[in-house]
């Protein structure tokens, strides 16, 4: 099971891309109205730091998985009670992507199929893929895919092109002001850290000094993709619609019409956001597998994911409506991003920086 | 290799599973609804109408259109609500509605007179809907009538409005998130573009362009703008495409006809000190010259620098009327003032935001018109004059 530079750099694009871009612009313009393209610059530099002290945090130890390092680091009780919330993080989401997957599909395309039928499916492939090659499956898939959604995203762009209105996006930060920018760029920073699980896939990696260039490449241009689809969204919808829409993105697709003749092109943006999530939830999944495997020292780790499998279908059938997962998107920002996205990796990572140097004295 | 089996017996279920639709609608079970229209009834409640395709008869090439076999057919419904009149409509239709190709919805004057907030949010809440959709007001009629034309030129006569729209310069589909976006925004106004039922040459009626409907922030109709003030209210917003300019020179003797493409505009406001908002506009635009009736030798160019000159003062004169009746008649900012002003003077606008309504019809305002005539044509002086007539 191993990954390759390039292959990270895609995982890494598809999964962010996909799901912040589609996600996060509503929440994102409700506060930063036009200047939310300042909102995702600023969103992008966060992002980008997050990732470098994942990074950095695990080319301590190269050879090793989060799992494994964080006891390493902190001894072996005092890590495992710090995998806690990792794992309820990991195992969370995994289900409640698996339902927003399966609310947007149902909304935009199978509005009969019921909802359970959707989301098997989609943990049908996910399970597939993990049982057969692990990462190795997975990377592969990035491969492949990763470059499929970065056409989407482009053909978006110019298909829309017609219906820009530049005057939409002005006046440049008049309106709006330093705080709500600030604010508005949390929601899309909390979606691009989730690079974070590159702590667990390094280990993984050929060549492990690569890891730091594909990663931050991987994050740097799904940040752009997200940037331009939100100045698309804007430049489309102007400063007050977006906020208002579900899903904005898929609405100006939606919106789109070349020459009378490219309409009802609404499959594109559903096409990037399941190959988005279908790479996501594999690589939550997996991580989640491993890690348990690694956590209870299962000899063979594949016997994790049929653990797993069924608490994660249950977890996403769990919300009520679309509300339900909007509040964990709330929870996810308030809580889950402070602590597991910034705090720990920031001081495992000094604490293990510093133990090293001991070491060398 | 052993996994294989199961792995193959897993993939044959997800055939049986995956093929096909889930519940088996197919294009025999839909009805394609191609417009729409909501009316004011007496008592009321909502009247709503769709025109639906016939699919065996809109394959015959000729037969669709005037007379004999339609096309298309319309059922109505009323209800309190948009949603209850069109639970109506379905109780006498044989299939289940789908909008995917919607264009066109209709509203009756009645309906827009009374206001129209009510129905607004169904159009984008529902994804069976199309958002890229232009609503009408049908001035002085209702909008079933307006479905009920039958336009000769289109197989599916609901088409017709858009086509117009398209040919004379406008565009299409998207006066309902154009209405939106100034509904949601401070200080502006939203519009509708509007046709009428008027006598053409054959026997019945025809739907007509009319021009621009402007609504209040109750979201009713307060009055409307002519075809020709309404392409210069889309020339200063960046919307038109085409446009014919026909002005008199009296010191000419006749008329100057141009054509104009490549449109621009710019507005330039300021504020004064006590509060006064001054909006200079420039309009340009490349012109065609299409008729002179005058006695002018155009391939002068002394002699046509004078008609650009009086074209562009007329039509400047001629903005600023349509922009004092937009102050004074509506007292609606729907041309754009308040986005410029905000866009130029961002700190005075937040100053002023919350009164612009009563600043807006006393804004002054100056146009400039500047057709460039690039092409007087394929002749210089009218052919059929002496050459004594013409003025060199």
């Amino acid at each position: 099971m191993k990954i390759s530079g390039y292959q990270l750099f895609w995982l890494i694009f598809t999964m962010i891309f996909g799901m912040t871009a589609i996600f996060t612009v509503s929440p994102a313009v409700f506060l930063a109205k036009q200047d939310t393209w300042i909102s995702i610059i600023v969103a992008t530099l966060i992002g980008l730091f997050l990732t470098f002290v994942a990074v950095k945090l695990s080319l301590l130890y190269p050879e090793q998985t989060f799992i494994e390092y964080s006891q390493t680091i902190l001894g072996k009780w005092l890590g495992k009670i710090l995998l806690i919330p990792y794992f309820l993080m990991w195992i969370s989401v995994t289900g409640i992507i698996l339902r927003e997957y399966a609310d947007f599909v149902f909304i935009s395309l199978f509005s009969s199929t019921p909802l359970w039928m959707i989301i098997l499916i989609m943990l049908g492939a996910v399970v597939y893929v993990t049982c057969t090659g692990g990462l190795k499956s997975i990377g592969r898939c990035g491969e492949i895919i990763g470059p499929i959604s970065a056409i989407g995203c482009l053909l978006i762009f110019i298909f829309s092109v017609k219906d820009w209105n530049w005057l939409r996006i002005l006046p440049v930060y008049a309106n709006t002001g330093f705080l709500p920018i600030v604010k508005g760029s949390f929601i899309p920073a909390s979606f691009l850290a989730e690079s974070f699980m590159v702590v667990m896939l390094i280990a993984f990696m050929s060549n492990p000094r690569r890891a730091m260039l594909s990663s931050l490449a991987g994050v740097a241009a799904a940040s752009v993709a997200v940037l331009a689809m939100t100045v698309i969204v804007i430049l489309v919808f102007g400063p007050n619609l977006p906020a208002k829409f579900i899903y904005p993105l898929y609405s100006v697709v939606t919106y789109i019409s070349v020459m009378e003749f490219i309409q009802n092109v609404d499959v594109l943006a559903v096409l990037l956001w399941i190959i988005g999530i279908f790479i996501k939830l594999s690589l939550y999944f997996f991580i989640t597998s491993y890690g348990t495997a690694q956590l209870f020292r299962i000899k063979r780790w594949k016997r994790a994911v049929w653990l797993i499998a069924p608490i994660v279908f249950v977890i996403s059938l769990l919300p009520r409506n679309t509300n339900d997962t909007m509040d964990y998107a709330r929870f996810w920002l308030a809580a889950v991003f402070p602590v597991n996205l910034i705090g720990i990796p920031l001081l495992l990572w000094m604490i293990g920086t510093i133990r090293q140097k001991n070491r060398a004295h | 290799m052993n996994h294989r089996p199961a792995a193959f017996l897993l993939m044959i279920l997800c055939i049986a599973l995956t093929t096909g639709c889930w519940d088996r609608e197919e294009l025999t079970d839909r009805a394609f609804d191609l417009a729409a229209s909501a009316d004011l009834k007496k008592d009321g409640t909502y009247l709503t109408a769709a025109q639906f395709i016939i699919p065996a008869r809109s394959e015959q090439s000729s037969t669709g259109g005037v007379g004999g076999d339609k096309s298309f057919f319309i059922e109505t419904g009323s209800g309190k609500s948009i949603l209850e009149s069109i639970q109506k409509a379905r109780q006498k239709l044989s299939r289940i509605i789908t909008r995917g190709h919607r264009r066109n919805f209709y509203i009756g004057e009645d309906l827009a007179k009374r206001g129209i907030q009510d129905m607004l949010d169904t159009f984008s809440r529902d994804p069976g809907n199309r958002i890229r959709l232009d609503l009408w007001v049908v001035k002085g009629n209702t909008g079933l009538e307006a479905l009920r034309v039958s336009y000769p030129l289109e197989k599916i006569p609901s088409v017709a409005s858009v086509k117009i729209h398209k040919a004379v310069g406008g565009t299409t589909g998207t006066s309902y998130l154009d209405f939106m976006m100034a509904s949601s925004a401070e200080g502006s106004f939203p519009t509708l573009p509007a046709v009428d039922l008027v006598q053409g040459a054959s026997p019945q009626q025809t739907i007509r362009f009319y021009g621009r409907a402007i609504f209040n922030r109750d979201f009713r109709l307060v009055g409307y703008l002519d075809f020709v003030e309404g392409a210069y209210r889309q020339w200063m917003l960046n919307g038109i495409s085409y446009f014919d300019l026909a002005e008199d020179i009296p010191e000419a003797g006749g008329s100057v006809g141009v054509i104009v493409t490549k449109f621009a505009s710019k507005l330039r406001s300021s504020v004064s000190k006590a509060n006064k908002v001054k909006m200079e506009i420039t309009l340009t635009g490349v012109g065609h010259v299409g008729e002179n009736n005058t006695n002018l030798d155009l391939s002068q160019q002394r002699n046509l620098q004078f008609v650009r000159d009086k074209i562009n003062k007329k039509t400047s004169e001629h903005v600023v009327e349509m922009v004092k009746k937009v102050q004074k008649q509506f007292g609606t900012d729907v041309l754009g003032f308040n986005q410029a002003l905000n866009r130029q003077h961002p700190k005075e606008w937040h100053r002023l935001k919350g009164q612009w309504d009563t600043i807006f019809p006393d804004i002054e305002v100056t146009v400039n018109v500047n057709v460039n005539l690039k092409h007087i044509g394929l002749v210089g002086p009218s052919l059929q004059l002496k050459e004594s007539e013409i003025k060199k």
